[in-house]
């Protein structure tokens, strides 16, 4: 059996967004795998022909460089994104040809099906004085000198939220709505000057919805929904544009189209797309997902919204056993784009989700006539990117413990006639694209489940005994704490785990208090930047190290933006790990402010001055940093330059921090040019395995060859202490928690 | 007849003559000029050699668009330069009459910078950079531009690992992992390259000695990473490639402000800047110093007890220039004496030091003026730059034994149609009656009488710096634009002497209650400025002292805060000069003792029209400061105009060589914003 190699991270296969077709006889999944030569992950559309029970007959590439696959209605028409010509635009197959439908200036982000099957909306991204010339592609030429004038103009900021992690800084332009008939004529709906995303049509075909955010700035977190009437019939219409040369210039038009916000909501999520209920014959009700408050926190559940007159009202009108539709799971393959969490059935009767829980992420259904959920789920499996049910069948990704996401075809259980007498006929794999994993040796991750120390809970977990452990021997571990805190780790293959188990190492990961998936108590308060959470890993970790195959004092500990922040507070704090990796940290509030993407004073009640508000992000649990002094522990840094949600500069204080107060102890600081706060996640495959090879050679330097441990931290520090480097008052006790 | 007044397109007809370089046998001068060209936005920079007997000038060049560092051999029959003909900059060599004949001496992987000759014209010394992981020979070969594209994009997406201090810069360079700078010799005669020195550090300044076997050099190369300016003189043998410690004792003077090291023509001795410790927190300043060329002799301090100046260099703030690496020290043809620049006051003047002997410095010059950009004195003459408030730097000849001057290349004589006028000079007394403060207004362009007009405070960068009788064409525009400009020198500026320089009082607020002050007297003396339509701007420190002067005053109705520090916390360690938190017991102590002296803890209180431009790739004061003193402003204040303006692709160096459009951009910005809200 093979050990995994840093290399085979290249192999990894990432499956995204799948879509069933309307007869349930065919299927498509973008499939991307990392492309050396370009450094980047490339993405391709694949096409699964089934027979009536499901069983995979034709398995066939349908475009390169390709995504985001959707089924006409009908099933007569495939449309997809493909960037061949330069920018990604919809092409579309039809009769067994392929053509190129858009020309979108800068090509098209999102997009659907229109109810009839014969025009398609999207939004693209367009700088405002493009919008009266929206279509028609750039030459490369062309293209190569406007880059350059656009990369070399200075940005001009007015409002805040003006830079996003995921984005970066705002360059001007917005996504505008358009939509386009089968024979090319488009026209675009919007113009004013701020975000459209993921349009929708309505089932009479009358209007599009679509979320949209009126205060100009790219922050998604206040979206609302809006609508637009469409023409009514695209096709045909004499102020519609044909072909791709010129541009909607009929200024009449333009007022037919206005748009109108139709909520003021102030938690609606974005990132989920809007969806009419077919079961409204008014088409007049879309569902939406949105946080709502309650004593421990926030939950997301559905809302059905009139988009008449934005009234809403719960789309589940019985307790969700599972609190909430929660998809926030740490680190999942996010190469591609993610599918909805949610779906309704064609006839609007019946609501499918999936949610975390109790690490799984298993597949819900809510019949809305009887008012009951019913759970759809075997243990140890994640299931995510619901494709729409078509007669009585839904194809979603799956993941499990030793192989990420595979594409699953599922019968419902709605379609009475057809039931089976076995459970297991009723879901299989249609894809193996991460089989190769079964050449190597990898250890399968167990299952704890650990009471809290104040008894209040228990935290769930997982370990990974290395490969080749023998009975009786004793390992170095790796505690890794994810980030958030409002994620979870899930019934998944994590690659980062698997390759340090295969360097030697075991491999220690949890969700303390602060976790999502398991129940709001769990998560309430603060308790994930007070002792609680601290307490649980802690606890977590000496419960796993109680199972024998441990060596206590050769344990590391790692995590990133919040795990980076608990892994600062673990070393600064305790003396108990011989080593520790901080991934794109957050250690100082007093600089993260406005330097990162978060955070705003504007109209807090508590709000006395900026030198207090100043003096308290210095004083605050999460500025780690003000306990450097204490830290024993050799520390690696990693950050990407252009982390905008944990800025660069955080990890350059706790390097030179480091560097001036404790010059004995081993810290290495590796940055990451051009990468984002995504960058173990969307990064570029250089960067992701760059990062994951550093951290596994600091834990094998520091616990397996045991530099820096024959000296002891302890006694250096006394020895430190001695020579006057190093205060030996004036420091609480390690340990003591802080005011 | 009337005068026009100045705008900012002016700029892209400013012509700056520079690098000039002057060979008595042939009784000829080599110089460049270069100017912004707005069409594909770079500067141009051209080479010419003027024969000063007949006055006929010469344009030499391989083809490039930036082409620099003219150098006349010995014999005057031969010029070196760079040219960036071929993508980078690379040494070139011009013969025969005329200098028509051009061919190409290096083929280096990356630019070359500062090619000299040696004394037999034989060989050229130069420095080029390298990078740790890339074979020698590879250093040595060009790079087509695909290749270069590739390498670059591939580069930029590998780890940058960092194990010390010292890991970025500015100017430029960017992370400092990538990138060290070497010294090279290239044999004039067959083109072979060789490289002379080795290692992950620096080696800068070379100088030939005078037998042509040997290569004065400066370097980091034996020094901890913390001590970032601490450098030292290495002596390396041309053939064998040796190299030896020469000096040990004094940080060579390189950052802020190089200092060429010389041979004395003997090639006995050895003349340099050093930095020599001053009061308390101060800047260091650079004094002068001989030692024999032998490694572990006595490193001798040359410089009085009683001098007419402070120091070996000067910092001035401004007066326009676009020439790199100028020099500040030159040894007269028969060892006596080190020429050099020093300011005082305003003015920047040419002195000489005695190398042997009683240490005594001489005054050469005096006048409302200052040099830079001393060329090699050559039949006991040198050529340099003068310029002053109403005229942009000329070529003079200085005439080492009599002391005249005669001017050699003038620029910019359309110069006469704009109305620029002297500023008017003032000097306060400082409140703490501790200091005389020294500036000038300069009133707006084709003012009428008994009107007001607004007025914008300028404070300069650093502190350290100095304003000094130098035009500043930004001052100009502001003028043009209708407003008076305000600049002076408070507590923090050098050329004042030690006590005024002191770099506490430019932090503590002694600084402000001088500028306040300063204000104060000039709307007093001056009934053209409005005292209620006053606005204030600066960069770096400047910017610094504007964020923490609005938000510690009433007086100013604007502002503009260009390339600021907001948050000490952030400098400290983002910085490429880091900071230090010595002294305190505990690091919360230290950080909340940085955040008090941070304006940005004080942004509640700006509430005047606040406009903020910073670059994005500025490494010494890093964005991250105009991100969250933005964010501070417009949080605690939703309705006031704020703005910030990013400039990609730059750094703190980007009003001096950044592109012209981004720097006049960044002009227009800071007038428009005073012109709207003043």
């Amino acid at each position: 059996m093979k050990r995994l190699t840093i290399e085979d991270m290249d192999r990894l296969v990432y499956l995204a967004v799948p879509d069933l077709k309307h007869d349930g006889r065919e299927a498509v999944c973008t499939v991307a795998r990392a492309d050396k030569g370009c450094n980047d992950f490339v993405p391709q559309v694949r096409r699964f022909v089934l027979s009536e029970t499901g069983k995979l007959e034709k398995d066939e590439l349908v475009a390169e460089r390709s995504e985001l696959a959707k089924y006409s209605p009908d099933g007569s028409r495939l449309a997809w994104l493909c960037t061949d010509s330069g920018e990604s635009q919809i092409w579309i197959r039809e009769n067994g040809t392929d053509r190129q439908l858009t020309h979108l200036r800068h090509g098209v982000t999102d997009y659907s099906w229109s109810p009839d099957g014969q025009s398609l909306v999207w939004g693209a991204p367009l700088w405002p004085e493009e919008t009266d010339a929206p279509f028609g592609e750039m030459t490369s030429e062309e293209k190569r000198v406007w880059k350059k004038k656009k990369d070399s103009e200075p940005i001009v900021v007015e409002e805040l939220m003006y830079k996003l992690d995921e984005v970066g800084l705002f360059d001007g332009s917005f996504h505008q709505i358009g939509v386009t008939a089968l024979d090319g004529s488009s026209v675009l709906l919007t113009k004013a000057p701020f975000e459209h995303r993921n349009p929708v049509i309505s089932p009479d075909g009358r209007q599009v919805a679509y979320y949209a955010c009126p205060d100009g700035s790219i922050h998604r977190l206040r979206v609302q929904i809006f609508t637009c009437p469409l023409p009514e019939s695209i096709t045909g219409r004499e102020d519609s544009h044909k072909g791709s040369e010129q541009s909607d210039s009929q200024e009449g038009a333009r007022d037919r189209y206005e748009e109108r916000q139709v909520t003021h909501e102030e938690y609606l999520i974005e990132s989920v797309p809007l969806m009419f209920d077919p079961a409204d014959a008014e088409s007049d009700r879309v569902a939406a997902l949105m946080y709502e408050k309650t004593e421990n926190g926030f939950v997301q559940l559905p809302y059905l919204f009139s988009l008449t007159d934005g009234k809403k009202e719960p789309l589940f009108e019985a307790a969700c056993p599972v609190e909430e539709i929660n998809n926030l799971v740490v680190g999942r393959n996010a190469v591609g784009r993610e599918a909805p969490p949610c779906v309704f059935s064609e006839d609007g009767g019946t609501y499918y989700f999936t949610s975390l829980w109790m690490g799984n992420q298993h597949l819900y259904v809510y019949d809305r006539a009887k008012k009951e959920f019913t759970c759809l789920g075997t243990e140890d499996e994640s299931i995510q990117a619901l494709s729409a049910p078509r007669s009585g069948r839904m194809v979603y990704l799956k993941g499990t413990l030793m192989y990420p996401a595979e594409l699953y075809w599922r019968r419902l259980a709605e379609d009475a006639g057809e039931k089976t007498d076995t459970k297991e006929a009723a879901e299989h794999a249609l894809t193996q694209e991460n089989a190769w994993l079964s050449e190597y040796e990898l250890p399968r991750p167990e299952k704890l489940c650990v009471p809290t120390a104040d008894q209040k809970g228990s935290v769930h977990g997982w370990y990974i005994k290395p490969a080749g452990l023998k009975p009786g021997e004793k390992v170095p571990a790796v505690l890794d704490v994810h980030g958030g805190p409002e994620c979870s780790y899930s019934t998944n293959f994590w690659f980062e785990f698997q390759y340090l188990a295969s360097r030697g190492l075991a491999v220690v990961y949890c969700d303390p208090r602060g976790s999502v998936g398991y129940g709001s108590a769990h998560q309430k308060g603060d308790c994930a930047y007070g002792t609680e959470a601290q307490e649980d890993l802690l606890g977590f970790l000496d419960a796993v190290i109680a199972l024998g195959f441990i060596d206590e004092t050769k344990c590391g500990v790692t995590g990133g933006s919040y795990g980076g922040y608990m892994t600062n507070r673990l070393i600064s704090t305790t003396d108990r790990f011989a080593a520790a990796v901080t991934q794109r940290n957050l250690c100082n509030l007093a600089t993260s402010y406005g330097t990162g993407d978060m955070g705003f004073v504007t109209g807090k009640k508590d709000f006395t001055s900026m030198l207090a508000m100043f003096k308290d992000r210095v004083n605050a649990r999460a500025t780690t940093l003000r306990l450097v002094d204490r830290v024993k522990t050799p520390l690696l840094i990693l950050h990407g330059t252009q982390d905008y949600r944990c800025s660069f500069e955080q990890g350059e204080q706790l390097f030179i921090a480091m560097k001036e107060r404790n010059p004995q102890i081993p810290v290495r600081f590796v940055a990451f040019p051009g990468e984002n706060h995504g960058l173990t996640r969307g990064g570029r495959p250089e960067a992701q395995k760059g990062h994951l090879k550093e951290m596994a050679d600091w834990f094998v330097r520091f616990l397996k060859e045991g530099e820096f441990a024959q000296q002891g931290p302890q006694e250096d520090r006394a020895e430190k202490a001695a020579s006057g480097m190093v205060p030996s008052n004036g420091l609480p006790a390690a340990g003591e928690e802080e005011a | 007849m009337e005068k026009r007044n100045a705008v900012i397109e002016d700029y892209y007809r400013l012509h700056y003559a520079g690098q000039p370089d002057y060979c008595d046998r042939t009784q000829s001068l080599a110089y460049t000029i270069v100017c912004g060209e707005e069409e594909n936005d770079f500067y141009r920079s051209e080479i010419w050699v003027k024969r000063l007997e007949s006055g006929q000038t010469i344009r030499v060049s391989a083809g490039g668009a930036y082409e620099s560092n003219p150098r006349l051999s010995p014999d005057g029959q031969s010029l070196l330069f760079l040219s960036d003909v071929s993508g980078t900059a690379q040494v070139y060599v011009a013969q025969g009459a005329d200098f028509s004949s051009v061919c190409a001496l290096t083929h280096m992987r990356y630019d070359v910078h500062g090619p000299i000759w040696s004394p037999d014209a034989g060989r050229i010394a130069f420095l080029c950079d390298c990078e740790p992981d890339l074979p020698d020979e590879l250093l040595m070969v060009p790079q087509t531009p695909e290749e270069r594209e590739a390498y670059e994009a591939q580069k930029a997406s590998r780890p940058v690992i960092i194990t010390d201090y010292g890991y970025k810069a500015d100017e430029d360079k960017g992370f400092t992992e990538t990138r060290t700078t070497h010294l090279f010799v290239v044999n004039t005669a067959n083109g072979e390259v060789r490289k002379l020195s080795d290692g992950d550090r620096d080696h800068v300044m070379p100088a030939w000695s005078p037998d042509g076997k040997k290569i004065l050099v400066t370097s980091n190369r034996l020094r901890p990473r913390e001590e970032s300016i601490g450098m030292d003189l290495f002596l390396i043998t041309v053939d064998s490639g040796e190299i030896e410690q020469l000096s040990k004792e004094n940080w060579i003077a390189y950052y802020p402000a190089s200092f060429y090291p010389r041979f004395t023509p003997d090639g006995k001795t050895v003349v340099f800047g050093a930095l020599y410790p001053d009061v308390s927190g101060n800047m260091p300043l650079t004094r002068l110093y001989r030692m024999d060329a032998v490694p572990g002799a006595e490193e001798v301090n040359i410089w009085p007890k009683e001098a007419p100046c402070h120091e070996a260099t000067c910092f001035l703030y401004n007066g326009e220039t676009m020439a790199r690496g100028y020099e500040k020290g030159q040894v007269s043809e028969d060892g006596a004496y080190l020429y050099f620049i020093s300011g005082w006051q305003g003015e920047v003047n040419l002195y000489r030091a005695a190398i042997t002997g009683e240490p005594k410095i001489e005054q050469l010059t005096r006048g409302h003026h200052y040099y830079s950009s001393m060329g090699e004195i050559r039949g006991g003459k040198m050529a340099l730059l003068k310029g002053d408030f109403t005229h942009t730097p000329q070529i003079v000849l200085y005439d080492t034994a009599t002391g005249e001057e005669t001017v050699a290349v003038e620029t910019n004589s359309w110069l006469t149609e704009v109305a620029i006028e002297e500023p008017e000079e003032m000097w306060i007394d400082s409140l703490d009656g501790q200091g005389r403060i020294h500036g000038w207004v300069l009133p707006p362009m084709n003012r009428q009488s008994g009107q007001k007009y607004p007025a914008v405070l300028y404070i300069h960068g650093g502190p350290t710096p100095f304003y000094g009788y130098g035009m500043t064409y930004e001052h100009e525009a502001l003028a043009g634009a209708g407003m008076a400009v305000i600049f002076c020198n408070p507590r923090g500026s050098s050329g004042y002497g030690s006590a005024h320089e002191s770099n506490r009082a430019a932090f503590d607020g002694t600084a402000m209650y001088d500028l306040l002050q300063f204000v104060k007297e000039a709307c007093s003396r001056y009934d053209y400025i409005d005292p209620d339509r006053l606005g204030v701007t600066g960069g770096s420190y400047g910017g610094y002292m504007t964020n923490w002067i609005v938000s510690h005053s009433k007086v100013f109705k604007a502002a503009v805060t260009q390339r600021s520090i907001a948050n000490e916390l952030i400098e400290y360690a983002s910085s490429d000069m880091a900071g230090s938190s010595q002294g305190f017991v505990n690091f919360q102590d230290f950080m909340i003792h940085e955040i008090e002296r941070s304006a940005v803890a004080y942004a509640d209180r700006i509430d005047i029209p606040f406009l903020i431009l910073h670059a994005l790739g500025d490494m010494r004061c890093p964005v991250e400061q105009a991100h969250q003193l933005f964010t501070a402003v417009k949080d605690t204040h939703p309705d006031l105009p704020v703005r910030m303006v990013l400039f990609p692709g730059e750094n703190h160096e980007m009003n001096n060589h950044g592109t012209m459009a981004h720097r006049l951009r960044h002009y227009r910005e800071m007038i428009d914003w005073f012109v709207r809200w003043l």
